[in-house]
């Protein structure tokens, strides 16, 4: 067990209670002797029913805890329809990126009724998002010594691929070849055509996961999809959903219908790049960086082109992969992660989707996301992602750098 | 006093193994072909229990994939011969055991054999070997760095390969990985061969795209329409290709080609019509892997229809339908069509059979000339694979895989 040592930090949690994020986040806060996070549920923070200043203010009068260090941590909005439906609403109030989005007004947004795997208004549910954690960030200016784990609005773009790929781009860390603002399936062809490339992955803009994500092959003769989209209904009816299982379509008609839906939302493109293979699947690996060091990591193997592990696709051999493929170059795969998650220098906890070619060549960022830290069974020195986190709580924290230095003092446990 | 004599030939490895009835005794030999290999004595009490411990290692060697060569054609040839001097009979061609070179996943990109030949690669004219071997053109990242190399352009180094000394005897030949960065069209390559066709006046077996999954994958190979490589080279008996992105066999027609295999983790059905369509009257080995939807493979059951019927090819006496995610349905089909009467092999191996296809199998004639049944890699369950091996076949159910059911179910052995 490790020694309890006087809390110096009081953590707030925004969160949904109900997701295990949170859950598994108080478990490593209690496992090293830390005062639990009083937590602010999205939904009272989007009813209004609480703020982040007043949580902030009373928690220090309550708490005792003027002397503390004040550190906010956003979780995941996910999993709870009222969130996601008040988000959408909140969205409904301003101006998104997309101009051509499907829109619904706030109080039709609020009459939505929960549609397991609806892929619903998502480019207004980000500007919804947008808008909440502007707000989150404004609120942290006003107290010195409030600090954010990971930095709202860093998060914001880590929610936006192409600013997020054009983050990267910048940085020098190797990405994926991008297509920009495309309009719509036939912009697509007609750019893929100029490009000679018949290979893309076309995703939602602001999708997280497996969401609204399309494969996409063509060449002269054939035309092919794999994604978890399933399209239902027809005209304005039309509505499109995320299924657990890849479908695949042939049908150019079926593939312009989901394609330009995505581009209304804001579709981002990349260039389908070919993936290493361990034991006849192909795989990416997810690995989270926390303080900015590679901590956790996870092969995510597949049969198909799409490799997200709640797609029912299986996890890989780790050990046997750096085996494969030489410590070297693994270590060089690390320092690529450390050096994409510089990028984002506020936030102390990122999770990169990072692809190997074949013979393992040419790792290339995929994605960064900002709550990618939900890997439950993987540890690294003897720690899972939150516990690592908590870990950090000799915290040192410099708030005037520009990366918020945590020392990561603690011996591994258990 | 009979002896049995038995091959196992895949891309990685060539060996035989033979018995010897000597009453109550028996001796085995076994080794690499080519070799005389090693040779034991066992002795029974009695002739019966030999016999009986002799028939079980058969079944063993069978069950694993080994064919026993007085099965097939050119028995007077022994295998480890040099198939270019075809010294036992100048009109018997190649021996059929060598149409089959990809019998396992690890065999991808592992070709160690072609034709019975080593293979050997060939890069520069100081490549080329005494003796004979077969020669594979690749090209790698590594061949970038070399100096005084050509770069790693294949174009390059195939050219070279048709100008040498070594073209002129090739009997068969190998095409490796063309493109090191990003996939790239087979088309110049089908075009060089095609110009040069003069250089390889003896070119009987092509295996066209020879190609690791590290160096590219299956579905990422570009190929191109193959007919002009079967019009360019009219002694052709054997053409295997890996990857169907983009093949084709349009108006395809050759007088001498014995054996296809196309590899692939996903063929078009338009593309099997084509091959349907095409006019090969001396086929007698169709390989077909038809892989999975995801990756092209939109090839139905009816799509099989000319194949199953039995006129496409009349000479057929192996028909591979593998790495397939329709192999239960196949396997419901083919056993009342007409081609299971005709062939003496049928592999539905790679696949996704189940014991609702291995049921299907079942009622194979037994009267008919179907002797080999191969369905290794695949989801029968123990007790299924108990009542096939009642079947009077030759038969392969090693490689038993386990259905995740979280994970959607089976897989065909190769995809991407």
């Amino acid at each position: 067990m490790p020694t309890p040592r006087t809390p110096f930090i009081q953590t707030i949690l925004i969160g949904n209670p109900a997701n295990r994020r949170v859950l598994f986040f108080q478990q490593a806060l209690q496992r090293f002797g830390l005062e639990p996070a009083v937590v602010i549920p999205y939904v009272d923070l989007l009813r209004g029913t609480l703020t982040l200043t007043e949580t902030i203010e009373s928690t220090i009068v309550e708490k005792r805890a003027s002397d503390r260090k004040i550190v906010v941590r956003i979780e995941s909005p996910g999993e709870d329809f009222e969130v996601e439906r008040r988000l959408i609403a909140l969205g409904a109030e301003t101006q998104s990126p997309s101009k051509t989005h499907l829109r619904i007004s706030k109080h039709g947004a609020l009459r939505l009724r929960q549609d397991q795997g609806r892929i619903a208004y998502p480019a207004q549910w980000f500007a919804g998002y947008r808008t909440l954690m502007a707000e989150v960030s404004q609120c942290l200016k006003q107290f010195p010594k409030a600090i954010a784990f990971k930095d709202p609005m860093e998060i914001i773009t880590m929610f936006d691929k192409p600013t997020c790929h054009q983050w990267l781009a910048q940085a020098e860390v190797p990405v994926p070849n991008a297509i920009l603002d495309v309009e719509s399936f036939d912009d697509l062809r007609e750019r893929m055509r100029s490009l000679l490339w018949n290979r893309v992955f076309v995703k939602l803009a602001n999708g997280s996961s497996a969401s609204g994500v399309i494969a996409l092959y063509v060449d002269g003769k054939t035309i092919r999809a794999v994604t978890p989209m399933e399209c239902v209904g027809s005209g304005a009816r039309t509505r499109f959903y995320n299924n657990l299982k890849l479908r695949v379509y042939h049908r150019p008609r079926e593939i312009r219908l989901a394609i330009d839906f995505l581009c209304r939302e804001r579709a981002h493109v990349e260039q389908w790049l070919p993936k290493a293979q361990q034991s006849g699947r192909n795989f990416d690996l997810r690995i989270v960086t926390i303080a900015g060091s590679a901590c956790q990591t996870v092969v995510r193997t597949s049969h198909g082109p799409i490799t997200n592990l709640h797609l029912g696709n299986r996890r890989g051999d780790l050990a046997k992969l750096i085996e494969q493929m030489g410590i070297e170059r693994w270590q060089s795969v690390l320092k690529l992660a450390e050096r994409a998650a510089e990028t984002f220098p506020r936030s102390q906890c990122v999770g990169l989707d990072i692809l190997l070619g074949p013979s393992f060549r040419n790792p290339t960022v995929l994605e960064v996301n900002a709550f990618g830290d939900l890997l439950p069974g993987i540890t690294h020195n003897g720690l899972n992602t939150y516990e690592t986190q908590a870990s950090g709580a000799d915290w040192t924290l410099c708030q005037h750098t520009r990366r918020t230095t945590l020392l990561l003092g603690n011996k591994p446990i258990g | 006093m009979s002896r049995r004599e038995f091959h196992f030939i895949s891309g990685a490895s060539s060996k035989f193994w033979a018995i010897e009835m000597k009453g109550d005794s028996f001796d085995v030999t076994y080794g690499k072909i080519g070799t005389s290999g090693t040779a034991q004595t066992k002795s029974f009490g009695d002739a019966v229990a030999a016999q009986k411990a002799g028939d079980k290692l058969v079944l063993e060697k069978t069950s694993k994939g080994y064919v026993e060569i007085g099965n097939a054609r050119n028995t007077t040839v022994s295998v480890a011969s040099d198939p270019s001097t075809g010294t036992s009979g100048a009109s018997a061609g190649l021996n059929e055991l060598y149409f089959s070179t990809t019998q396992n996943v690890a065999d991808i990109g592992n070709l160690k054999t072609f034709i019975g030949l080593k293979l050997a690669d060939y890069k520069s004219p100081k490549s080329i070997k005494k003796g004979n071997y077969a020669y594979k053109v690749s090209v790698s990242y590594e061949d970038e760095d070399e100096e005084d190399g050509d770069g790693g352009d294949f174009i390059k180094r195939l050219t070279s390969f048709l100008d040498s000394a070594a073209a002129t005897d090739a009997q068969g030949f190998v095409v490796g990985n063309w493109s090191v960065e990003g996939p790239e069209t087979a088309q110049p390559i089908v075009d060089l061969f095609v110009s040069k066709k003069d250089r390889l006046p003896n070119l009987a077996a092509l295996f066209f795209g020879e190609i690791a999954q590290e160096e590219c994958e299956i579905s990422w190979i570009e190929n191109c329409n193959m007919t002009p490589i079967l019009d360019a080279f009219p002694k052709l008996e054997l053409l295997r290709v890996r990857g169907a992105t983009n093949l084709e066999f349009l108006k395809a027609g050759h007088k001498s080609l014995r054996a296809l295999g196309v590899e692939s983790g996903g063929l078009a059905r338009e593309v099997v019509a084509q091959i349907c369509k095409a006019d090969f009257p001396n086929l007698e080995y169709l390989e077909l892997w038809l892989g999975t939807n995801e990756y092209g493979g939109t090839t139905q059951v009816n799509d099989l229809t000319p194949i199953m019927k039995g006129t496409a090819f009349p000479k057929l006496k192996y028909l591979g339908l593998r790495n397939s995610e329709i192999t239960d349905e196949i396997a419901g089909v083919i056993i009342n069509s007409p081609i299971v009467r005709q062939i003496e092999t049928l592999d539905l191996s790679l696949g996704t059979l189940t014991d609702e296809g291995a049921k299907a199998l079942m009622k194979l004639p037994q009267d008919a000339k179907l002797k080999r049944l191969d369905l290794h890699r695949h989801f029968v369950s123990t007790a299924m694979m108990k009542q096939l091996k009642t079947l009077p076949f030759s038969l392969n159910v090693s490689d038993q895989e386990e259905a995740d059911e979280d994970e959607g179910g089976r897989f065909v052995a190769v995809s991407e």
